[in-house]
């Protein structure tokens, strides 16, 4: 039996989905530039990713290898964090939301719910650790070679 | 109270269960941009958890395995094949999902069907510029 406030926490849900959204077309886009289209994926390494990440200096080496982005540090990691949180959020509530549509699983919308909450904040925080392990503190823990 | 008619009598029934998929051969054009959105979105959300674990194993490793582990998917062709398809899910997911946002907004539902096929349209071309960028060797 859904309450009022189920309700109103699907709507919030639907609003977030689509501000991420939004959030998404933008920061996958770029996401998609800098590392297929301006570095090239085959030349991403440990070393010009913490380029990108710790300075947030994207140096081309691929088609467009002219082309380089110096951003604000801070920047390119608010759109790394970014990135990282719409992802999960948008990806998993959305799959969390087809399961949902089918009758045959509302019997069951507690635990896949919680699960969903479980297994999309386990993602982040694997997002996050990979994120960390770009600044030196981290390089030692990681890489002890 | 919205005042547009179309929004609030608009009864969806039960489009969304799999189950209307054996009536494929009726579907019209707004079905089949519900289905494509669908199936980009499990094969985006799919490649997400992959990605991140992938990447996560590499940083367990260490930096140099993680450079390694890129360079040795990087030299597989089918890799790039992957992430052209990767690519072009991605593309035709963010496009419809701008008209989506623009129904939400109650723009542009009289010519949904026509904005699907241009969300088609520009996805294909959008995605042939990309192409070289994925396939052609640095």
């Amino acid at each position: 039996m859904s309450t009022k406030k189920d309700s109103q926490t699907a709507a919030w849900g639907w609003f977030f989905q689509r501000v991420s959204a939004v959030g998404l077309v933008v920061l996958l886009g770029f996401h998609f530039a800098v590392e297929h289209f301006i570095v090239g994926a085959a030349n991403v390494s440990a070393g010009n990713t913490v380029e990108r990440i710790t300075n947030g200096l994207i140096q081309g080496d691929h088609i467009l290898g002219q082309i380089t982005i110096n951003m604000p540090a801070f920047l390119y990691q608010a759109s790394a964090v970014s990135l990282l949180g719409f992802s999960v959020f948008h990806g998993m509530y959305g799959v969390y939301n087809i399961l949902m549509e089918q009758d045959r699983l509302k019997p069951y919308e507690k635990p896949i719910k919680y699960f969903f909450i479980v297994f999309s904040a386990a993602l982040f925080v694997q997002g996050i650790l990979i994120f960390l392990a770009f600044f030196e503190p981290f390089w030692q823990v990681y890489d002890p070679r | 109270m919205s005042q547009d008619r179309r929004v609030e009598s608009y009864d969806r029934g039960r489009i969304e269960d799999v189950g209307r998929w054996k009536d494929w051969a009726k579907h019209k054009p707004g079905m089949w941009a519900f289905y494509l959105h669908r199936f980009t979105g499990l094969v985006l959300s799919f490649y997400l958890v992959m990605h991140l674990t992938v990447l996560g194993t590499g940083f367990w490793l260490g930096h140099t395995a993680y450079t390694e582990l890129i360079h040795s998917f990087e030299s597989l062709f089918i890799v790039k094949l992957l992430e052209v398809g990767l690519f072009a899910a991605f593309v035709f997911h963010a496009l419809n999902g701008i008209r989506i946002v623009m129904f939400d907004m109650t723009i542009g539902l009289d010519v949904q069907e026509q904005l699907f096929y241009l969300s088609i349209a520009l996805s294909f071309a959008v995605v042939m510029v990309g192409v070289p960028f994925f396939l052609l060797p640095l």
